[in-house]
């Protein structure tokens, strides 16, 4: 039966969900398994989304309030061991473009699904991409774009990653209004969509591939 | 090739009206930052002089062999600004090669919305909401407005010279889109699902200041257009129980009462408009210019408002800036083909030609606008 935290989400009662995670972990309940009710939610509003029967709209609020939850959850997380993440996403908007809707969209749809995702921010260098994916070794690099001057900043960080003996071991994904799959093959990516959802399925069919694999 | 014989003027009212023109009208979108890529300029330099950025953009129209109809606002910065809404400016904020862009945050904050409705939008504009995002001062906006006239009728004198038809009075945001710029996408969607009335209070309002301005606006300049421009009110984003009760309406009373007043509103619709399309069809036919952006099926749009509603396609800024010259050639043939043979089609860039269009796409798609039709005569 579906708890009452995952229907509150899924039908976007965001009162109805913030003062029940309130209520339940003053009350000394384990905020993990919160955690896992927030994201079944999250799955059937993505559900719904696939359906069509939701929209980008209810995608944003759902997400929001997952957001929130887990800020109310946050310090009682803090003191339990973190699961094991789902992949590692490393996520940016490249210079010259300070648009980050997909991106922040992006962002928290892959963390309700259990990615760690370490998101760069607006108008990046693509040197710091580079960087980033030393440091934390993702499965998946994202590139939001919106505007026209970012594919060549595109390119550029991911013939850095090819040079820096990186590009292999992940997949480059590129989401945003102006992408096409002239852009994707331009830049060199595995992926390009409009859509986040399909952004968020991309990564779990890799990473489940990977495991079956 | 059989000649042209019609002037860029009667063959965008032909379009318009839904009658076959000569030849499908040629409307490529360049703006300052095409304007600066086309000719090796930075944007910057283009922002900080708008008497620069019209040689520019006459330089480019003269060099590209000209078009039937210009969209261009050389100060767009401060326009926006006067109209209630942030912009990073290259060469002010950004740096000077980057593009003007919106700055999409939470400026506006929920108890504004009782003011808007109380105030109206334009006096909330300059007695409250300028200063939070801009360095206007309210007494600089007179003479603000001032500048933006000097700018239009020198833009109006250069069209008039070069022949250029339907001069368009002002770009707006449709009140929907600037709400949602201006409480930020994600907070403009809390609203509209948890406070609706607050968001149809200030709705209401905008619109009709909107209509009255635009006719306004229209009449003392001679203008025969209004261009709204939307991206955020489709079901990409929302529902259609959204959009029919936060959009539709407004949208048809603004076109409706524009209209009646032989104005004709030049909707431009980013994003995929593909089950909102039918919608249009409420619109007094012939009203507007429906022009989309490559993202909706311009196709089936085509299907559903044949005979009422005239097209600007969508050439994409993608296929302008890393396609070759043959590809946007056989795509402009093939929008030519399918949504210009009987009238109701103008040939445009899908949204703004982008600041890293090739000069030689850009040729090729006026080029093949001007002779495809004519060829085959």
């Amino acid at each position: 039966m579906l708890s009452s935290l995952a229907e509150g989400i899924a039908e976007l009662e965001r009162e109805k969900v913030l003062d029940e995670v309130k209520m339940r972990v003053t009350g000394g309940e384990d905020p993990i398994r919160m955690v896992e009710e927030c994201r079944q939610g999250m799955t059937i509003v993505g559900d719904r989304y696939q359906k069509g029967e939701y929209f980008l709209a209810e995608l944003l609020l759902s997400a929001e309030i997952f957001r929130q939850a887990m800020e109310i959850l946050e310090p009682y997380l803090a003191k339990t061991r973190p699961p094991k993440p789902r992949g590692k996403v490393v996520l940016a908007t490249l210079k010259g473009d300070i648009h980050d809707l997909g991106k922040n969209l992006l962002a928290i749809l892959l963390k309700t699904r259990g990615f760690e995702v370490h998101d760069l921010g607006v108008d990046v260098d693509p040197v710091r991409v580079v960087e980033k994916v030393k440091e934390v070794r993702p499965e998946f690099v994202g590139f939001s774009a919106l505007i026209s001057i970012t594919f060549d900043s595109m390119k550029r960080a991911v013939e850095m990653l090819e040079e820096e003996g990186l590009r292999n071991k992940l997949k480059i994904m590129v989401g945003g209004g102006i992408t096409t799959p002239l852009v994707k093959e331009y830049i060199g990516a595995d992926f390009q969509t409009l859509d986040a959802m399909e952004g968020v399925r991309y990564c779990l069919n890799i990473v489940e591939g990977k495991k079956e694999g | 090739m059989a000649k042209e014989t019609m002037t860029p003027k009667e063959r965008m009212q032909a379009a318009i009206n839904l009658e076959k023109p000569d030849r499908v009208p040629v409307c490529p979108l360049v703006g300052l930052e095409a304007a600066a890529g086309l000719l090796g300029l930075n944007p910057g330099e283009l922002h900080a002089d708008p008497n620069k950025a019209i040689d520019a953009l006459l330089r480019v129209f003269d060099e590209f062999g000209g078009w039937d109809t210009v969209n261009f606002f050389p100060n767009i910065a401060l326009l926006y600004n006067l109209g209630g809404l942030a912009v990073k400016v290259p060469g002010k904020d950004l740096p000077d090669n980057y593009q003007l862009q919106f700055d999409e945050k939470e400026t506006l904050k929920v108890e504004d919305y009782k003011k808007i409705a109380d105030m109206g939008w334009r006096n909330f504009v300059v007695f409250e909401y300028i200063s939070r995002i801009s360095d206007i001062k309210p007494e600089d906006i007179p003479e603000a407005w001032k500048k933006l006239w000097a700018l239009r009728i020198r833009c109006n004198s250069e069209w008039e010279k070069r022949g250029v038809a339907l001069k368009m009075s002002t770009e707006y945001l449709h009140p929907f889109f600037t709400l949602s710029l201006n409480r930020s996408l994600l907070r403009f969607t809390e609203d509209l699902y948890y406070r609706p009335e607050l968001v149809e209070a200030a709705l209401e309002v905008m619109t009709e200041e909107m209509i009255e301005f635009g006719i306004r606006s229209c009449k003392r300049g001679g203008d025969t257009c209004i261009y709204v421009a939307e991206e955020r009110a489709e079901a990409y984003f929302y529902p259609l129980k959204i959009f029919e009760r936060f959009w539709l309406p407004y949208t048809k009373r603004m076109i409706e009462a524009w209209y009646s007043e032989g104005i004709v509103t030049w909707l431009h619709l980013d994003q995929c408009w593909d089950k909102n399309i039918p919608y249009l069809k409420e619109l007094p036919r012939a009203s507007a210019i429906i022009d989309l952006d490559g993202l909706t099926d311009i196709f089936a749009a085509k299907k559903v408002l044949r005979n009422h509603l005239c097209i600007s396609s969508d050439v994409h800024p993608a296929l302008l800036s890393l396609g070759k010259p043959e590809d946007v050639e056989a795509y402009c043939k093939k929008l030519i083909d399918k949504l210009g043979v009987d009238g109701g089609h103008i040939l445009c860039s899908g949204c703004e030609v982008p600041h890293a269009c090739k000069p030689e796409n850009l040729r090729v798609m006026i080029e093949t606008g001007k002779t495809y039709q004519l060829s085959k005569i």
